[in-house]
């Protein structure tokens, strides 16, 4: 039998991130960026290392990382005309080398519960945070959702009308950074990037309108993410690979149920 | 000077002087100065690199000069409200993800997005624009079909309509007819002229194929570098400026080949 109530937390967390990842994940997928909440999921890492190594509020640090990594490769992207991928190449890769030397320095390793997630690393408090960082970016999507479309189809006549694209595209920065640190305590580091792009990749193959497709990419999150906590559970396996396969297993399910019936 | 009557005799654009430069020492545009009236079909021919992307992004308020003046209708560019219902159609308008999950009437509702303004959200009568704006374009019928699946030609209409949709004074269009067929070219040119003549729409148009838009244009300007002038596009074709602007590398060939009435003119590469 599955003790529920140990379910309760990771249930709740992961239903919070099924939401905001796939949400911010649409935005970032549909500007050929598809990679950026999984690098900066990678930079994260330093943050953890950093707080465990201080000993110092070991929940915030990997916030803090996150945000100060978007807010450089925004800067290197707009303002020293550095490609995004190649920005993202060398956030993520310093990212890693700068946690893998400060552990090491520190003779404190980093566990495999970081890198491919764990229930058991889902506290209460890590719960509130959780669901105060996905609201805080689900307003600011909402709030900003036309422009950020606008911009995420046409970034060049939505400047020239005057919409304040720089200041956007900030905002959608730090939302993913701030995303991708809260589905990284659930899935792991190296599984975030899959949370945010897969369920909108499988959404997009239904060939519908945006807000149609970001409810059909939450849903496929949702319904990826609760089995894969449950599944994971009852198999005492790491929830972030299980939680990804069953959303690949989706996408492939889409993808076989378009060529059966439209052809 | 009431002020209608004074906003009907300024300039839609002005710009003085513009220098401007990505890299210190290496300036992209030296003392460009334009000025495009109310009604102006307007061209701007240049080689590739010689800065009519930059140019537009100045005059928009998108870049700031190095130094010199832009007025756009009468204002200061980045600052400018009107900017919010001009139309701009660029280069790049129709290389967007081709999955992109919008349909037709979706894309040309971010037309009013920037008019909207933050927090608003856009509703019935954004919708009916968008509707007539689609019609004015002849492509009503498309409008719950996904953007992705239409043609180049049909994608190019949708964005135009999307141009359109904010009730522009000026639409500004920056190498329209890239990867666009002739029929689409030709359907293209006679819509814009149609918006130029019947609805009083100030259009000026970028590219680097003069054999395109030498005949559409009222005023035709070749940008390179510290030249740049203005005139009668027939004016312009007669002169010693094309051969300057290009370096000589273009020859230019008048057609007497009577073709409807008037006479053509192209270039040929030596």
């Amino acid at each position: 039998m599955i003790d529920l109530t140990q379910l309760l937390l990771p249930i709740a967390a992961g239903l919070c991130i099924a939401v905001v990842a796939p949400t911010i994940g649409m935005f970032t997928v549909l500007r050929r960026y598809s990679l950026v909440a999984d690098s900066l999921a990678h930079v994260v890492l330093l943050g953890v290392v950093i707080g465990s190594v201080s000993g110092l509020l070991p929940g915030v640090f990997p916030f803090v990382v996150a945000v100060l990594a978007a807010l450089l490769v925004e800067y290197l992207r707009e303002y020293r005309q550095v490609s995004g991928e190649a920005a993202l190449a060398v956030i993520m890769t310093g990212g890693v080398a700068a946690a893998s030397t400060l552990a090491s320095m520190f003779g404190k390793p980093i566990d495999e519960e970081i890198l491919f997630g764990s229930l058991e690393m889902i506290t209460r408090s890590g719960l509130v945070t959780i669901l105060v960082v996905g609201l805080v970016v689900m307003v600011f999507v909402l709030l900003l959702w036309k422009e950020l479309v606008y911009a995420s189809f046409d970034d060049e006549a939505a400047r020239a009308q005057g919409l304040p694209v720089r200041s956007i595209n900030m905002i959608l920065m730090v939302m993913t950074a701030l995303t991708a640190t809260a589905v990284m305590q659930v899935v792991g580091v190296l599984l975030t990037g899959a949370l945010t792009v897969v369920p909108v990749i499988a959404a997009i193959q239904l060939r519908r309108g945006f807000r149609t497709t970001a409810a059909v990419a939450i849903i496929i999150s949702v319904t990826a993410t609760t089995a894969g906590l449950v599944l994971s559970s009852v198999f005492r396996l790491a929830p972030g690979g299980v939680i990804v396969l069953a959303a690949l297993a989706l996408l492939f399910l889409i993808m076989l149920m378009r060529r059966l019936f439209r052809t | 000077m009431p002020r209608n009557i004074k906003e009907q005799f300024e300039p839609v654009i002005e710009a003085k002087n513009i220098c401007f430069a990505y890299r210190a020492g290496d300036p992209i545009l030296s003392s460009v100065s334009l000025t495009v009236n109310r009604g102006d079909f307007f061209g701007i021919i240049g080689t590739n690199g010689s800065g009519k992307t930059t140019l537009l992004k100045i005059l928009l308020g998108v870049l700031a000069p190095v130094s010199g003046q832009v007025r756009l209708f009468g204002e200061d560019p980045r600052k400018s409200k009107a900017r919010s219902s001009l139309g701009y159609v660029s280069q790049q308008a129709t290389h967007f993800e081709r999955n992109f999950p919008a349909t037709v009437a979706d894309v040309v509702l971010m037309g009013r997005v920037a008019g909207a303004g933050l927090l608003r959200r856009l509703g019935k009568t954004d919708k009916a624009k968008a509707l007539a704006a689609l019609r004015e374009v002849g492509m009503e019928s498309f409008a719950g079909r996904r953007i992705g699946v239409l043609s180049s030609g049909q994608q190019q209409r949708v964005i135009i309509a999307r141009a359109l949709v904010g009730e522009p004074e000026l639409i500004i269009f920056d190498e329209p007819t890239v990867g666009v067929d002739v029929n689409a070219e030709a359907e293209f040119f006679s819509l814009i002229r149609r918006l130029n003549k019947e609805k009083k729409i100030t259009v000026i148009v970028v590219t680097h194929d003069i054999d395109i838009i030498g005949h559409q244009v009222n005023k035709l300007m070749c940008l390179h570098c510290s030249i740049a002038t203005h005139g009668t596009p027939q004016q312009f074709l007669e002169g010693e400026t094309l051969h300057a602007a290009t370096h000589g590398n273009v020859q230019l060939i008048p057609h007497h080949e009577d073709r409807g009435h008037h006479n053509n003119h192209s270039y040929d590469h030596d």
